[in-house]
């Protein structure tokens, strides 16, 4: 490791240093525009000055832990741009810190946009290290891996399992679902026919290689939640292309090795244009 | 005596052993039973979640919605070289036979190379191919269908530079052994959807396994139901899943149940998820016998797969094992692992010589390579499954020079620093390149990934936070990607 590379290094730890100089500053600064009257027990422009000197050597680091390649360009040069303006804004504003000092607006812009710059940097820098979706990822609703099933009650999973079925939930915590039916081994009708109490949970239905007919499909039409269909390996033929037409959400059907000639694909084209199908190979 | 009396009798004498002696001695055993338990509680032994214990290969939930449901894992055990298939380098073919600069040895350890080696051109030509402009060799002829399908990541770096460690680090996150592999993280955490089949299957090919042994599909610490299924494209799939002579199917089935009746008694006695385990795997095997001979059966596919595959029913090799992959994954297999040896190009002999061994390797993968991806397009399964390809490092730009004497056939040692690897299928850019190495090959100048950052790109594909995908293990949470590893966002469509 080359002298340049261990400075680089040391950026995630000297970036807190101007990052907590120049708060104090900031803050310090907020409670005198709040109250005129107040005395600062230090030096506002000699803290900001020593916050933008720190600012400058933490841009330095930071240009030199860049060098190695390691970091998604796109968000290393944002994080970079915003590195240089922050540093050169802080210098500024120690430098016309004391003059601005007496005029109200200016001074409140001044203190705020330091604000922003700081946390704006500070977050892209941080983005870059934990990863972009860190800090949200505290408040996202499906972090947790559960059990999505969950929307429905056990005897409802049961009563799924039992007619064969697998159940694989989308993802957690959204209680949508994704039902396979590699296992199905009694009547495929009547498997179905089970499903149609679930309209609103089915998203997507697998029942390649299941040993259906198109009239065994006559149930999905009340799975109105579906968006994928995979009907591959079945003994699905033209005949099932009405009953596909009026699922509204459907935006997939797989019917590779399917009797589903190439007129009963032009008709599902027709009407449904921006469906993606794999037809009959 | 009466029976009453003697009962009676027997009871009391039992009192008897129950003395302050007694009980003191037995709390002796039982505090030690109690403090193993505790110790083993941290081992994994305690589940931590009911549920799935019971039905370990059930379908969870993952994270968020899953770009890919199933991944096709195409490692070359060996290591392919780069720079004569994906890695076009003019500049190191102007410097053909000159003596390596010092700069680029010093500091540095190699597997073989001693003393001064020379640089070796690209022995094969180069060419753009797609409406990409990949660069592609001449040893690729059939991958230039597929090329705009695929992503390049051409500045892969590890920090094995021998084969078992490497493909160890590769496949569990670890040169170490025992850690889970990719595969078992996978199932742990995605289940099955279809209880007839592994959610890992394992498929070799080459005539030998890959220098880290079978520990590269192992479960390590996760329980052992995770772990690949190695079954075999010639022969019986799966060794020892038949019936022995005068045993019939019902026979079998009678058998295996009261067998898993024991093992559910011993379940509650001890609560052990390996118990769990075993069960899962007696009845997983049980309903194989009947599901496996038929996905693994390749003799029915029409004339043309076999064309566009290469393949030859009834023969171990690299087509047939793609075309099952392609089966597999079509059948719900959550995880296919093949693994092809063949690959460690030093030159010491024809078989490893670049212009000779290595391009016959070349075209047997090429062609089943490109007609695995075309064959998932097809059938619309390539948005549902991530194709990755890939070797456990790469190689020199330096010709190899065994003890410090060039060898006689055209080869290169192997090389950590910059690889090539590539992804195609859901969620993943098409015809583009992530990463640029030096003008020689030798080091990433841009783009670099690490093994960790492929990793976590994979499971980002499936749905998982690489980070949050953890088991509890000698008390801490483990995760595939140890404490490393970063989402290849650039090549994230």
């Amino acid at each position: 490791m080359n002298l340049i590379e261990f400075f680089g290094r040391l950026h995630p730890v000297m970036v807190h240093l101007p990052i907590g100089i120049l708060l104090l500053a900031l803050t310090l600064d907020g409670v005198e525009w709040k109250n005129p009257k107040f005395q600062s027990p230090l030096n506002i422009q000699f803290i900001l000055w020593i916050g933008s000197g720190a600012a400058i050597f933490s841009v330095l680091s930071g240009y030199a832990l860049s060098q190695n390649g390691d970091y998604p360009i796109d968000q290393l040069e944002q994080h970079k741009r915003l590195g240089y303006i922050t540093s050169i804004f802080f210098l500024f504003y120690a430098a016309v810190r004391n003059w601005m000092v007496s005029k109200r607006i200016g001074h409140l812009t001044l203190t705020l946009c330091g604000i922003l710059l700081l946390i704006t940097t500070g977050h892209k820098g941080g983005s870059l290290t934990h990863g972009e979706g860190y800090l949200y990822a505290l408040v996202e609703p499906n972090k947790d891996q559960k059990n999505s099933t969950a929307t429905l009650t056990d005897e409802e999973v049961k009563s799924i399992e039992d007619a064969g079925w697998v159940i694989a939930p989308i993802a957690a915590g959204d209680g949508k679902l994704r039902i396979v039916g590699f296992n199905i081994e009694g009547s495929a009708q009547q498997a179905l026919k089970q499903l149609s109490n679930f309209p609103d949970h089915i998203e997507e239905l697998k029942l390649s290689y299941a040993s259906i007919t198109n009239a065994d499909l006559q149930s999905i039409r009340s799975l109105t939640a579906l968006k994928k269909i995979w009907l591959d390996h079945t003994r699905a033929s033209d005949s099932c292309i009405a009953l596909l037409l009026e699922l509204e959400k459907l935006n997939y059907i797989n019917l590779t090795s399917t009797s589903v000639t190439e007129s009963g694909i032009i008709q599902l084209k027709q009407k449904k244009p921006r469906i993606t199908i794999y037809p009959a190979l | 005596m009466s029976l009453e009396t003697l009962i009676h009798e027997a009871h009391h004498t039992s009192l008897c052993y129950q003395t302050r002696r007694h009980f003191l001695h037995q709390c002796k055993t039982g505090m030690g039973a109690m403090a193993l338990g505790a110790f083993l509680n941290g081992c994994g032994w305690s589940s931590t979640d009911g549920s799935s214990a019971e039905q370990p290969l059930r379908p969870k939930a993952p994270h968020f919605p899953g770009k890919v449901k199933s991944v096709i894992f195409l490692h070359m055990a060996g290591a392919p070289s780069q720079l004569e298939m994906f890695d076009f380098k003019p500049e190191l073919a102007k410097m053909d036979g000159l003596p390596c600069p010092d700069s680029f040895l010093n500091g540095k350890k190699f597997a073989f190379i001693r003393g001064v080696p020379s640089l070796l051109g690209p022995q094969t030509q180069f060419n753009r191919y797609g409406e990409s402009g990949t660069w592609l060799s001449d040893n690729l002829p059939e991958f230039r269908k597929v090329v705009d399908d695929v992503c390049l990541l051409k500045a892969v770096n590890t920090d094995q530079f021998n084969h078992a460690p490497a493909q160890l680090l590769m496949h569990c996150g670890t040169a170490r052994l025992g850690r889970p592999s990719m595969g078992s993280w996978v199932t742990y955490g995605l289940g099955t959807e279809n209880s007839n089949l592994p959610g890992f299957v394992v498929l070799t090919s080459g005539g030998r396994n890959p220098d880290a042994g079978k520990s590269v599909w192992g479960s390590g610490f996760l329980p052992s139901v995770y772990q690949g299924v190695q079954c075999r494209s010639e022969g019986d799939p799966v060794l020892f899943l038949k019936d022995p002579n005068g045993l019939n199917r019902d026979m079998r089935k009678a058998s295996i149940e009261t067998i898993n009746r024991i093992n559910e008694q011993s379940y509650e006695e001890y609560k052990d998820p390996e118990i769990i385990a075993r069960i899962a795997q007696y009845e997983m095997a049980f309903k194989m016998q009947i599901t496996v001979p038929e996905v693994m059966s390749i003799a029915d596919e029409p004339a043309y797969i076999h064309e566009m595959y290469g393949t030859v029913p009834g023969q171990e090799s690299f087509a047939n094992n793609a075309l099952l992959a392609r089966k597999l994954v079509e059948r719900g297999v959550r995880f296919v692992q093949l693994f092809d040896w063949g690959w460690d190009s030093h030159g010491t002999d024809p078989g490893t010589a670049l212009d000779l061994g290595f391009i016959q390797k070349c075209r047997e993968n090429d062609k089943a390579v490109t007609a695995l991806l075309l064959d998932l397009k097809q059938r619309g399964m390539l948005e549902e499954t991530l194709v990755v390809w890939g070797g456990e490092f790469g190689r020199t730009p330096m010709q190899e020079n065994r003890d410090g004497k060039q060898n006689y056939h055209k080869g290169r040692d192997h090389h950590s620093d910059a690889f090539t690897m590539w992804m195609a299928g859901g969620g993943i850019k098409k015809g583009y390149s992530h990463g640029e190495t030096d003008p020689i090959g030798y080091n990433a100048i841009s783009g670099k990934v690490s093994v960790y950052d492929i990793q976590a790109t994979i499971l980002q594909q499936l749905g998982f936070h690489h980070e949050e995908l953890t088991y509890p293990f000698q008390g801490r949470n483990f995760r595939l990607t140890d404490v490393f590893g970063n989402v290849i966002d650039e090549i994230i469509a």
